[in-house]
């Protein structure tokens, strides 16, 4: 039996993946991590900030995603800018490459 | 702040204030108005020191005129310099507006991009769903066809030990 959050990270991970290839495909900016917490909410997905953060670093570690990170020393936010999809990620979406990890 | 960005007066703060008012006409304006009247105190502060006679010659030759004159220079300088302000003032309000605006077209950008992902987005998911969805139709067509020939096979057999 699957964690109820585990799914949920899954299924979160995949919209992530397939926001940021529909973006590549159609060749738009890259998005922020405030611009991916806005497209996630819009699709129903029950996600705060800091969690749209977690995921996208948790995606950078398993190199599907590639970004720029800064981190204000005064306030100590993180912000993540020009996300965009690695080979791997596209691998994953074209299903080349299979990953339990992810619930599309 | 206003959502725009702008503080409560309406200015934007911050930024580096490039204008009418704060640029090279406002300059010239302040230091060519101050030489002028430098220039003119001097020259007849020099005139009544040194020739006090011809001084007072020329003021009672050009009598209330003169002075009058000088005082609606004055009152024109000063009118010409609070015109500039306003002006300033217009035009700074002007690119205030042209930053807000843009700052406005900036956003509803933004917005229809994010919102054409998305549509984008849920069209695939229901492009996949309308897949599935014909797939578990055609299964539950094949899985009808069998259980129909195995109910139809059953029948003829009771029908066969019914009949021996």
């Amino acid at each position: 039996m699957e964690m109820p959050d585990a799914a949920q990270n899954k299924r979160t991970r995949a919209v992530i993946i397939e926001l940021l290839n529909i973006r590549h495909s159609e060749q738009r900016s890259r998005p922020d991590h405030v611009l991916m917490w806005h497209m996630l909410l819009d699709l129903g997905a029950d996600a705060s900030e800091n969690e749209v953060l977690t995921l996208l670093q948790d995606l950078f570690d398993r190199g599907y995603v590639a970004y720029r990170e800064e981190k204000d020393r005064r306030t100590s936010r993180v912000s993540i800018s020009q996300i965009q999809l690695t080979p791997k990620g596209r691998d994953l979406i074209e299903g080349t490459i299979t990953d339990p990890a992810f619930l599309f | 702040m206003t959502g725009l960005g702008l503080s409560g007066s309406g200015r934007h703060s911050g930024e580096i204030r490039v204008g009418f008012r704060h640029g090279l006409v406002r300059y010239l304006g302040i230091t060519i108005g101050g030489a002028s009247v430098l220039g003119l105190a001097l020259g007849v502060g020099d005139l009544a020191q040194k020739e006090p006679q011809r001084f007072f010659d020329l003021l009672s030759r050009w009598g209330f005129v003169w002075l009058l004159a000088l005082a609606a220079m004055a009152f024109l300088w000063d009118l010409a310099g609070k015109g500039m302000g306003y002006l300033g003032r217009l035009a700074d309000s002007v690119q205030e507006s042209s930053q807000a605006m843009n700052r406005i077209a900036d956003r509803d950008d933004r917005d229809k991009d994010r919102m054409q992902a998305e549509i984008a987005f849920v069209g695939g998911r229901m492009e996949r769903l309308s897949a599935e969805h014909e797939k578990t139709r055609d299964e539950m067509r094949e899985n009808h066809r069998e259980v129909v020939a195995l109910i139809n096979r059953a029948l003829a057999r009771g029908h066969g030990d019914g009949n021996a």
